[in-house]
């Protein structure tokens, strides 16, 4: 069974931009255009998040402080990917439980890279 | 309190930063543009498409806007997401994200200056014979893409307020580059 990865951000083109990237190595994707919608279809099982910072309605640092809230889903690893390079927003990401940071445009090779060493089993 | 002319030299580098990062993003996505500064009057004529991304910080404030043929911002589409003629959501979608990888550009090279601004989600416009609005305040300058199959539009607005400052870059406080991964460790 595959595992899923859901892909937040209200970019079409990223949310197709890196489903393909994904299910192409064999993930299966679920697609959410903010956090709102994010938080209304997160799921069990879910082994990845990969999370844009800025959107409309709520944005990926809010999101990731409200999932790590939810004991469900507080050790599901999550790898921002965005187009903001500050230092200051990557430390409250990490302070935050992010796993990684990826400034867009992104390169197919190096997500997966991060995707697969942070979905390994155990 | 800033000059004019000192207001002037912080946008010419924001304008510096804006071709270079425009050069690189095009030129990346497989469009090769040669780039020229725009003419007085900006039109696409046909069917067209228009992206708007504002930014703001305490004392600075403005907009990027993008404005090009249907058939360029189909070009731009990555060919990995190609899948048939481009609906009006893909070709919206596309340009939305490359003003907004833009500004994130622009927006990346001033955290060495230590300019935070912050970025709106962007809107499109989709239209035939769109034109580029006159700017009401503030300065701005147009640049032209150009391409084979049509030209780009870029339109950098800047609105400064008379406390803004523009210090010297710190490369400590640089941004780490665009396409480049940190993986963080526990």
């Amino acid at each position: 069974m595959p595992q899923t990865v859901m892909v937040v951000d209200d970019s079409l083109m990223v949310r197709q931009q890196v489903g393909r990237t994904l299910s192409g190595a064999g993930f299966a994707i679920v697609e959410a255009h903010d956090g709102v919608d994010a938080l209304a279809k997160l799921a069990s099982g879910l082994a990845l998040i990969v999370l844009d910072v800025n959107m409309p309605n709520m944005g990926g640092l809010e999101f990731l402080q409200s999932l790590r809230a939810r004991p469900d889903y507080s050790a599901v690893p999550v790898v921002m990917l965005t187009t903001e390079g500050q230092p200051q927003l990557m430390k409250q990401a990490k302070e935050l439980g992010a796993k990684g940071w990826i400034v867009k445009p992104f390169k197919p090779d190096l997500l997966l890279v991060a995707v697969k060493k942070l979905t390994l089993p155990g | 309190m800033q000059t004019l002319s000192e207001q002037a030299q912080a946008f010419a580098q924001f304008q510096d930063y804006l071709v270079k990062g425009a050069l690189d993003l095009f030129r990346g996505y497989g469009l090769p543009v040669e780039h020229s500064m725009g003419a007085s009057a900006v039109n696409v004529q046909g069917a067209a498409v228009m992206a708007v991304i504002g930014y703001a910080a305490p004392t600075l404030r403005g907009a990027l806007l993008l404005l090009t043929s249907r058939e360029v911002v189909a070009e731009l589409q990555p060919v990995e997401i190609r899948q048939g003629p481009p609906t009006e959501a893909d070709l919206r979608g596309v340009l939305g994200e490359f003003s907004n990888m833009l500004i994130g550009r622009v927006k990346n090279r001033l955290v060495s200056h230590d300019v935070l601004p912050l970025v709106s989600t962007p809107t499109t416009i989709f239209g035939d014979d769109l034109q580029l609005p006159v700017p009401t305040s503030g300065m701005s300058a147009w640049h032209r893409f150009a391409n084979p199959t049509g030209d780009l539009f870029v339109r950098l607005d800047a609105t400064f307020e008379s406390e803004f400052a523009l210090p010297a870059a710190e490369p400590t406080k640089a941004s780490i580059a665009e396409g480049e991964m940190v993986l963080f460790g526990d």
